[in-house]
């Protein structure tokens, strides 16, 4: 952290605000000095801990039809001058104010179509623009909460607004994640620079969404609420949701009763009264468009009109973004506001006017052409289409002129960009971002930058890289300070939200509970494995490899079978020595492998760390509890994030690295994810499942382990062995032998394993924690009788007589134990599906049937 | 001429539902030719949250919910309404060209013109209309024209269509109901320029002793309007092959099916079968 006040002159200015020469440097100039000053193994250095960071915060956007791909922010920022950002401020302020105009008389009177200043077509091509359900909102307040304008730099150091973005303006998280990155990153940069801060504007856009609840409500309840991890900016929703505290809600958490919304959460309904909505308008309500069948609340648009509930932005907010009214904006401006427009935006011809068409089709070359009605289609560069294109875009503006805009091509600036380990320019567009407050619309002092060389006006949300934006002090302005307003501060009294835990947030972290113990455990059993080889490498072959073939058993119950493909007959030759079909032969292999004094590395061990066809592998558990993570990633703090990160890590190198190395780190980091779950974790109804699914699972393999490796008597020379492996795969042999000096007897390791209420290994231990957290799940008046009825039916199970009757032997076996193991999945699994049920049961509504039309 | 209109909708799920949240456009509106005498809408069980509103359209339309267990959902509406010979307006003799021509679309018809959910304006459409809507030929002739030749060229077949059969769809295998060929005319005439819209509503189920029974008059029927050139509508019935039938009663009317769906909504519960049952009755009132 080199910032200080320290080499600072009489005026507070920083010398590098000038030059040698002693005259004011412009901020480029200060930014391109620094940055000098860093060098380019500095960058590379520092690019390299931006790019961890945001591995370690899970930041990714999912592109439409792609996989996720992991968020990139450059080094280096882009700088505006202050005096240059004021004005762009009142410029957006305006705009804000010119588009809430809008909106306000579409939803009303729709002055500005009866007298022809839009042309009403190109608006009801909109989907945004629900007709059915229009006449009737209210218009109390502004309608445009939230704003977001992309825009292009001139050499001026004036803006261009490129477009409009009213209905869930993406990319405001992501501005703020990529400050809180160069933070930690490039705190001397930012000091230097004197860059504006960002919280005060994201503390003063929470304290407005509470604004938007209905009167009289003292105690509001905001959410936000997402399409899901399906979406393409969901890393921005859960990273917005809680850095400003609220819930992050999916539609199906959401249930309209009696005209008003409510979240439906563990213990039963809670109000809410702010939605801040990341839907778009004709997906969130299917009493509205059938459309929103899967997506929607249903009657959430009702309860927007009656004003039970308040939406930012509201439904059909959209609307404002039309490209047709971002063409006219300028002389809306003057229509609706009488003022003179204080920002450019590029001149725009509408299609459904003949004459306009021609000239959009005759200078293709300079225009951007935009396309009404088709949310995720972006806008076609006239200069970039190849003819074919061209005369398939000619077809399809002739088939409906009315849904083409043509607005003129503006390039953006290149700012200097490190790619490749070098400072290169690119052309970058910036989106700025506007909440309107108590005072009035307030200009997030920063922006969300990114390259557009390969995608011009690449949407936040089809990023390539993005760049930071800082708003610094030049050689008129001051520093851009935002201050929180007192009078907005929103106080809310101390609610316990702690039971607020939505069902579908409790069923993901019931998943992630049970996978994360899946994979320790597997991993564990792998390790006893190889320890025991270490140790008596003649267990290899004893006996005909008895111990060998009951481990490798164990193992395989665990992982669980692969699916089995089904078969044509004779299609496929090369299956037929798929070693994993045929176990006789695993063991073949395994002991030529050893005998080859090669490592150890038989399939059924690759399996069951690799394999994702093996429900239980430890690929397939970490695999589940990567996507049990993501619904659940506002609960988990960025250490967990961290850890998370590294355990994908190494589990990919599992697959180059065979070494008891690499899996020990494995091991090592899923402990630190349990220490994390235990330690840092407050014990609030989601922890409870959580615990609940690891506590069941630990039950579940534990089970399976003692079937596989107890029912069937071995001969007695791998009886020990046999039994030294249970004990170490379970984590109980150093317990057992400080209770129990002699050889390890059957019974007492059952007693050790099953029985032990002191041992957090042992099948009571799990129940007991099990019964603690039905407890308190009961203590916030969440309906569990029926859970703790069939927990207290599995208790009696798992006790001491039930044991001893259980051990006899008879043909080599012990049925007894087989049959009280069975009895226990089966009690188990009841209980398992009892709270599934009981708490997580989210019904899916279904479309009534269509009314039968005559005829 | 007076007439009674029951329409009972039932839902019946024999494995129970828990809940439902609905819409409904049932409650018939006035027009030029009908006035509403009476109108009310019961729902059984009880609602427990139920309001009327106007939709952008200036339909009645009816938000209501049930939120505890049930089997079976009953919606009756019943209404009276009087009719009278829709007015005939001279425009309808203008050429339809000229009609579309004129460009004088008032706002509240511009949605009519262009496309909407499940009505597309296609070039196929468009060729589809022009054996009709030849140039210079009148409204009324052009659209008497195109009611006809939906109504010989198309089998009439409840069992070929579902609430959202594609236009195309229905052009390539030539057959349909009421709704079907309700937007295959609709789709055509706004192909062409003009502007038209869907109609929601019955027929009479007895026809007067001597006249044929009309298809759709046991449950509810769609047909649909063009707009001419002094800003009326033209109704048309391309399941009948009527032109300004006289004794159509009107519910609703909207871009297309969708907006105007006699009951639509969402329903939680078990899941499992359920049964619709919907019976329409129409009967004059003699006074």
């Amino acid at each position: 952290m080199q910032s200080s006040n320290i080499g600072r002159d009489a005026r507070g200015n920083h010398p590098a605000h000038r030059s040698s020469a002693g005259e004011f440097l412009d901020p480029q100039e200060r930014l391109d000095r620094l940055v000098e000053e860093v060098g380019s193994a500095g960058l590379d250095e520092r690019a390299g801990r931006i790019r961890r960071m945001l591995h370690a915060r899970g930041a990714t956007y999912n592109p439409h039809d792609a996989a996720p791909q992991r968020w990139r922010l450059d080094p280096i920022p882009v700088v505006v001058d202050s005096a240059d950002w004021g004005v762009l401020c009142k410029g957006l302020d305006q705009r804000a104010r010119v588009l809430d105009a809008v909106l306000v008389d579409l939803a009303g009177p729709r002055r500005l179509l009866s007298r022809g200043e839009i042309p009403a077509e190109a608006l009801w091509a909109d989907p945004c623009f629900l007709l059915p359900m229009s006449g009737s909102t209210p218009t109390v307040g502004p309608r445009l909460v939230s704003y977001a304008a992309d825009l292009a730099r001139r050499p001026d150091g004036s803006f261009a607004v490129l477009g409009d973005r009213t209905e869930a303006p993406a990319g405001m998280g992501f501005a703020l994640q990529n400050r809180q990155v160069h933070m930690a990153v490039s705190p001397d940069l930012i000091g230097d620079m004197g860059a504006a801060g960002l919280d005060s504007f994201f503390a003063t856009m929470r304290d407005s969404l509470f604004l938007h609840a209905p009167t009289g409500q003292g105690e509001p309840r905001v959410v936000m609420l997402s399409p899901g991890p399906s979406s393409s900016t969901y890393f921005e929703h859960s990273f917005l949701a809680r850095n400003l505290g609220f819930t992050l809600v999916e539609s199906q958490d959401l249930t309209v009763r009696r005209g008003r919304l409510w979240l439906r959460a563990v213990h039963g309904l809670e109000p809410v009264h702010v939605v801040w909505s990341q839907l778009h308008t004709p997906a969130s309500d299917p009493l509205e468009s059938p459309d929103a069948a899967r997506s929607g609340v249903a009657g959430l648009a009702e309860c927007e009109r009656r004003g039970t509930v308040g939406i930012v932005n509201p439904l059909g907010a959209g609307l404002a973004a039309n490209p047709l009214i971002g063409s006219c904006a300028d002389e809306l401006c003057r229509v609706l506001l009488g003022e003179e427009p204080l920002l450019t935006s590029p001149a725009g011809w509408w299609c459904g006017s003949p004459s306009e068409r021609s000239h959009v089709v005759a200078n293709l070359d300079e225009m951007v052409i935009h396309r009404i009605g088709w949310p995720e289609a972006r806008p076609l560069f006239g200069r970039r289409l190849t003819s074919a294109q061209r005369s398939d875009l000619h077809a399809e503006i002739a088939a409906a002129p009315h849904r083409y805009v043509g607005r003129r091509e503006i390039v953006c600036s290149s700012e200097k960009t490190f790619i490749d380990g070098r400072i290169q320019d690119r052309h970058v567009a910036l989106t700025a971002y506007v909440a309107a407050t108590r005072r009035g619309n307030l200009v997030m002092p920063g922006a969300l930058s990114r390259i557009v060389d390969d995608d011009e006006y690449a949407s936040p949300s089809s990023l390539m890289i993005s760049k930071d934006t800082w708003i610094v002090p030049g050689q008129g302005g001051g520093p851009v300070r935002l201050r929180r307003d007192p009078a907005s501060i929103v106080v809310l009294a101390e609610v316990d939200l702690r039971a607020s835990v939505t069902s579908r947030v409790a069923e993901s972290m019931y998943w992630f509970g049970r996978n994360a113990e899946r994979a320790e455990m597997v991993l564990r059993l792998v390790r006893a494995v190889e320890t025991g080889l270490e140790l008596a490498p003649e267990l290899a072959d004893e006996v005909s490899g008895a111990w060998l073939t009951n481990v490798t058993d164990a193992l395989d119950a665990i992982v669980g079978p692969a699916p089995t493909k089904p078969t044509d007959s004779g299609a496929e030759p090369d299956s037929a020595v798929d070693a994993s079909a045929r176990p006789a032969t695993q063991i073949e292999v395994i002991l030529r492998e050893l005998a080859l004094g090669g490592v150890l590395h038989p399939s059924i061990v690759r399996d069951a760390l690799q394999s994702t066809d093996r429900p239980r592998s430890v690929a397939s558990s970490l695999k589940f509890l990567m996507a049990s993570a993501v619904p659940i990633s506002e609960l988990l703090s960025t250490d967990t994030w961290r850890v998370l990160s590294t355990i994908q890590d190494q589990a990919a190198r599992l697959a180059d690295d065979e070494s008891a190395d690499a899996r020990d780190d494995l091991i090592a980091t899923m402990l630190s994810l349990s220490g994390l779950m235990n330690e840092s974790m407050v014990r609030d109804p989601g922890w409870r499942f959580l615990d609940i699914g690891r506590r069941l699972e630990r039950g579940k393999l534990l089970s399976a382990l003692v079937r596989a490796m107890m029912c069937t008597v071995p001969p007695e020379e791998v009886t020990e062995p046999i039994h030294v492996t249970l004990l170490t795969a379970t984590e109980s042999l150093v317990s057992y032998r400080r209770r129990h000096r002699s050889r390890i007897d059957a019974a007492t390791l059952l007693v050790s394993v099953l029985l032990d209420a002191d041992n957090p290994r042992a099948m009571r231990f799990q129940l007991d924690r099990v019964r603690d957290d039905l407890d308190a799940l009961a203590a916030l008046d969440t309906a569990t009788a029926s859970a703790v009825t069939r927990l207290d039916a599995l208790v009696e199970l798992v006790a001491r007589p039930k044991v001893a009757a259980a051990m006899p032997v008879s043909d080599g076996q012990r049925p007894g134990l087989s049959t009280l193991l069975d009895q226990i999945d089966g009690a188990m699994n009841e209980l398992a599906d009892t709270i599934e049920l009981d708490y997580f049961a989210l019904v899916q509504p279904s479309v009534m049937g269509g009314s039968v039309l005559a005829s | 001429m007076r007439y009674r209109v029951g329409h009972v909708t039932t839902y019946s799920y024999p494995k129970g539902v828990t809940r439902c949240l609905s819409r409904a456009h049932l409650l018939p509106r006035t027009t030029p030719s009908q006035s509403v005498v009476s109108r009310t809408l019961r729902i059984d069980p009880v609602p427990d949250d139920r309001l009327d509103r106007l939709d952008g359209f200036g339909n009645t339309v009816t938000y209501f919910s049930v939120e505890r267990p049930y089997s079976l959902l009953e919606v009756e509406a019943v209404s009276e309404v009087e009719l009278s010979p829709p007015p005939r307006s001279a425009t309808e003799q203008h050429s339809w060209d000229a009609t579309r021509d004129a460009q004088n679309h008032p706002i509240a018809a511009l949605p009519f013109t262009i496309e909407s959910a499940m009505v597309q304006r296609t070039p196929e459409l468009a060729a589809f209309a022009a054996e009709s809507f030849r140039p210079g030929r009148s409204l009324l002739d052009a659209a008497t024209d195109l009611t006809r030749r939906i109504y010989e060229d198309f089998a009439y077949d409840p069992t070929f269509s579902t609430i959202s059969t594609p236009i195309a769809e229905v052009m390539e295998h030539r057959r349909g109901v009421c709704q079907d060929f309700a937007h295959l005319a609709i789709g055509a005439m706004r192909s062409v320029g003009l502007a038209a819209r869907y109609v929601s509503g019955y027929l009479e189920t007895k026809p007067p002793p001597g006249t044929p029974k009309l298809r759709g008059a046991d449950a509810s029927h769609a047909w649909c309007s063009v707009r001419l050139a002094d800003g009326t509508w033209l109704d048309l019935d391309p399941t009948n092959n009527l032109v300004a039938p006289e004794h159509h009663i009107t519910v609703a009317w909207g871009r297309d099916y969708r907006e105007v769906a006699p009951l639509s909504g969402i329903v939680v519960g078990p899941g499992g079968p359920s049964k619709l049952e919907v019976g329409v009755d129409v009967e004059p009132v003699r006074r």
